[in-house]
């Protein structure tokens, strides 16, 4: 997938790419190198008793693996599961992590110079996993680091645990 | 009372018959079609003959009438194919084919405990093939050729008359001669070899003048119900009476002096007859275990983990005193040694539940010549490695996807004659199921030498059935478009000829191995072949498990955390200071929702209809379920990551319809 | 009285049981092989006061089992367990020294009979 280089490493590319998914209203995008795979939205079977944001699991090819749900991280409100919905899948340090999306719009170029650094524009508690903000025509891509809030989660999770 | 037993002893034998009969049916299916291609191989004939004898023997004694009628007659045929009466055609093979469907049938009815379909529906096939004609074609004679018989003619050692002379001349020279007179039952089975061994046993003790019948009569199976002897000597013929007597059948036996006119003739002579030589059978060293016993072995050994898991906590109680921190290290070790114990057991009772190949494969030859009939082509089917061992649910998840890909192999893979021989190839296509075990994993693969896959058409089908977008599509090799038949929704157009058909592809198949942890590969290429392989897991967690539905889930509880489970009905609930209670026997037993448990309010009233004795360390609780869809073998699979820890969550397992269910760990949930 | 020992012959679990399971239930100690020669060694391992030997059998054929008895031991009592098609075979294993016969699907009265009958004589 990734393109190799023979010359040397100056700017090659002053893009990134970018797969945009909506949450609710929202646009949110996730580098394509953290994507695995998107697959249509499928059976998500309740786990009792899981971390809340964890939405349960689906059997992916045999493996069965866990399903995030972003809109109770991000504090937005519950949609109704649409036709659109989507799993994006990204890894982990054990295997693959679903994440639930309520449309997958794009894989897009964004410029570089288009990403403005967070701190700018918002400040609160999820500032770490928010990589910049893009501004693409007339609308803002927040761009977040899901490996970051999944293996923040797992390490959470594992010290609530531990000290119940 | 005595009907009781005596069904339960039926039961019992029905059981061992339709186990063996499986086995019968299967060998037989095989050796047919090995039949098929030596139709002279008297070794395969003698098989053959023996099973349906067998089977017959084991369907009268149950009284099962009408597969004793279908296997005299499939026995019959057998046999005079054996002693070289008749000789096989395809249309006797066609014929025993359908009979032997008709036996697979009728187990199966009989297996569910249905009447069995009525023998009228074969009877005609069964007579047709009795009268099945030789073939004509060919120089050799039309006439069968009758094979000596097994009891060869003796030359009559003395006609009647001769023997009223003999036994005239014998009383004459002063030897008394008695006239024994032996009556049997009517209906007595095998009247002529009754006489035969009355005449024999006597024989030991008396010289006998002769008979009537006379020995070549009753060689011949020319007898009645009455047996005359003339034996000489009073004791002897004392003695001879009293042995008759105790042969089975007779009902009377009375002695007079001889004193005139009788026609009598006999000997006898040991003649050589052809002696009976069958194929050499391997028999292993080994026991049938009923499945079920291994299963509640392997509870037992669930409790046993359980039991262990309680002496540890108590001797960790008591190592926290130091007063009886001595007793509390012994019990300690001993835990752990329980604990080593108890999974070597478990390990060998995995290794217990391991079934070759070979159980599943048995009805593939048949299949296969089956489709290629159909299809007609020309197939040469071979299998190595059937005694590969896997797990039963392993097995169990790839007989179908074996199925699929053999008919596949037939159907898509294999050309027509005439288009192979135009390429160059052999009339008849190689189609190959193999297994082996490599590294940590087991191989089955199935392969054949015809036509291979088409890239370019498997493309374009899944780029028009919206699989893959056309530009998507350009990118991939040839190998990974071909990889896209394991797309659900994928079949190529030919998929739906009668022979595939079926509803089973190859993206069941994926999931079916899936299930079990094992993995589908693909190598094809076009003109030279397809090579299907599976890759398996040589141990599987597997356990036995509840299926409960729950507020519209489905959950797995172990069948060893489960001691009883019970319908509720409103009057068995009651209540104890404001809580769900209901009464096991005399126990009083807390009752809670597996709903409300899992919502955390478990005292919470609803529409449970079961319960669940669990088997708690501590005091058992009846836990309140929905639904309660059966009990099932699952695979186990791990959970890590963010749902390693879940509080009462000990796995997930994939259910048969593909959806996934949480494993819920009783113990730890209340 | 010792308990005496039958030894049963035959290829057909099926058969086997049925015939182990009506005997042990009278209090004999049963004895199985699977085919003429397994017969013939247990035979003379475990010295059975009766041998109940089906006919047709893989391996070794229960006449031959039966002569290969006789051979080494002329008062070895061996009860034929046939079927009523095979009536020419019988004939042969009373030749050859077999004391009596019994039918498939034998009667249990009839089997428990034919074999008190070989262990009084």
């Amino acid at each position: 997938m990734a393109t190799q280089l023979s010359g040397p490493p100056v700017q090659i590319s002053a893009e990134r790419q970018i797969v945009a998914f909506s949450l609710g209203s929202e646009l949110y995008g996730v580098d394509i190198s953290k994507v695995r795979e998107i697959i249509p939205s499928q059976k998500i079977v309740r786990v009792p008793r899981a971390p809340e944001f964890v939405e349960g699991i689906i059997n992916l090819r045999g493996r069965v693996i866990p399903v995030l749900d972003l809109r109770k991280h991000f504090g937005l409100p519950r949609s109704q599961s649409a036709e659109d919905q989507r799993i994006i899948l990204v890894e982990d340090e054990y295997d693959s992590i679903g994440v639930v999306v309520d449309a997958v719009s794009s894989v897009m170029q964004i410029p570089v110079d288009s990403i403005e650094p967070p701190a700018q524009v918002i400040v609160g508690p999820d500032v770490e996993y928010i990589e910049g903000i893009a501004k693409v025509d007339d609308d803002l891509i927040v761009l977040v680091d899901l490996t970051k809030i999944i293996s923040d989660a797992e390490k959470r999770t594992l010290k609530e645990a531990k000290n119940p | 009372m005595i009907r009781e037993a005596e069904a339960k002893e039926y039961a019992k034998d029905l059981e061992v018959l339709l186990a063996e009969t499986d086995e019968i049916l299967a060998n037989t299916e095989q050796n047919l079609v090995l039949l098929e291609k030596a139709p002279s191989d008297s070794a395969l004939l003698q098989e053959l003959f023996r099973a349906m004898h067998t089977l017959k023997g084991g369907a009268a004694t149950l009284g099962l009438e009408e597969a004793v009628s279908v296997c005299h007659g499939m026995e019959t045929v057998l046999d005079e194919v054996r002693t070289g009466q008749r000789s096989v055609t395809s249309e006797m093979m066609n014929g025993l084919f359908k009979v032997l469907d008709w036996l697979k049938d009728w187990r199966n009815a009989i297996g569910e405990g249905a009447e069995g379909p009525p023998a009228s529906g074969i009877l005609p096939v069964v007579e047709a093939l009795q009268i099945c004609p030789s073939p004509s074609e060919g120089p050799q004679s039309n006439v069968p050729l009758k094979w000596p018989e097994t009891c060869e003619k003796l030359p009559a050692k003395g006609a009647a008359g001769a023997l009223t002379a003999s036994l005239e001349a014998l009383v004459s020279q002063g030897n008394p001669v008695y006239v024994l007179t032996v009556r049997f039952r009517t209906d007595a089975p095998l009247l002529s070899v009754r006489c035969f061994q009355v005449l024999t046993l006597v024989e030991e003790v008396a010289e006998v003048a002769g008979s009537s019948p006379s020995l070549e009569d009753i060689e011949n199976d020319k007898a009645s119900d009455a047996l005359t002897l003339y034996v000489v000597g009073e004791k002897e013929s004392e003695q001879a009476q009293r042995i008759a007597a105790t042969v089975q059948d007779v009902v009377e036996v009375s002695v007079r002096r001889y004193t005139v006119n009788t026609t009598i003739a006999g000997a006898s002579s040991p003649d050589k007859k052809p002696e009976i030589r069958v194929e050499k059978t391997a028999l292993g060293k080994t026991v049938r275990v009923d499945v079920a016993l291994l299963d509640s072995l392997m509870n037992m050994v669930g409790e046993l983990v359980i039991d262990r898991t309680r002496l540890s906590q108590i001797a960790a109680r008591l190592m926290s005193n130091s007063e009886t921190a001595a007793v509390g290290s012994e019990i300690s070790s001993l835990a752990s040694h329980l604990q080593r114990t108890s999974s070597e057991l478990q390990d060998g009772l995995m290794r217990a539940r391991l079934l070759p190949l070979k159980s599943i494969v048995g009805k593939f030859p048949r299949m296969v010549r089956d489709l290629s009939r159909r299809c007609g082509k020309e197939t040469v089917f071979s299998m190595t490695g059937e005694s590969t061992e896997m797990d039963r649910t392993v097995l169990e998840a790839i007989d179908d996807p074996l199925i699929h890909l053999l008919r596949n192999a037939v159907d898509h893979g294999i050309e027509m004659p005439d288009e192979r021989e135009r390429l160059g190839k052999p009339k008849a296509g190689n189609i190959r199921l193999s297994a082996w075990y490599e590294d940590n994993q087991i191989l089955v693969r199935v392969e054949d030498d015809g036509a291979g896959m088409d890239p370019e058409r498997i493309r374009r089908t899944a780029v028009k059935k919206g699989l893959i977008t056309e530009e998507a599509s350009r990118k991939l090799s040839e190998q990974e478009i071909c990889e896209l038949v394991f797309l659900p929704g994928l079949s190529t157009a030919s998929e739906t000829t009668e022979v595939s058909g079926r509803g089973v592809g190859m993206d069941v198949a994926r999931q079916n191995l899936e299930r079990v942890n094992g993995r589908i590969e693909l190598w094809t290429r076009p003109g030279e072949g397809t090579q299907v392989t599976l890759r398996l897991p040589l141990t599987l967690s597997i356990m036995r498990a509840l299926l409960v539905k729950c507020a519209d889930e489905v959950y797995a509880i172990p069948t060893s955390s489960v001691e009883e489970i019970f319908s509720l009905k409103d009057q068995s609930i009651g209540s104890v200071r404001g809580k769900q209670a209901m009464k096991v026997r005399d126990r009083i037993v807390p009752l809670v929702s597996l709903k409300g448990v899992l919502s955390d309010s478990p005292w919470q009233r609803d529409g449970s209809r079961y319960a669940l004795l669990t088997r708690t360390q501590a005091q058992p609780v009846a836990l309140g379920v929905e639904e309660l869809l059966g009990e099932e073998e699952i695979v186990v699979k791990e959970l890590r990551g963010l749902l390693s820890r879940v509080r009462g969550v000990a796995g997930a397992t994939i259910l048969a319809e593909g959806d996934p269910a949480v494993i819920l760990d009783i113990n730890r949930i209340l | 009285m010792a308990v005496a020992k039958v030894l049963c012959v035959d290829d057909a679990l099926f058969m086997r049981t049925k015939a182990a399971r009506l005997l042990a239930g009278q209090g004999y100690e049963i004895y199985e092989a699977v085919n003429g020669a397994d017969a013939v060694d247990k035979y003379f391992d475990v010295k059975p006061d009766v041998v109940l030997m089906d006919i047709t059998m893989p391996v070794m054929g229960g006449i031959e089992a039966v002569k290969a008895i006789r051979e080494k031991d002329p008062e070895a009592k061996v009860i034929m367990v046939t079927a009523i098609s095979q009536r020419s075979m019988v004939l042969e294993a009373i030749r050859a020294g077999a004391r009596d016969f019994v039918i498939k699907p034998f009667e249990p009265d009839k089997l428990l009979e034919a074999v008190r009958k070989q262990c009084q004589g």
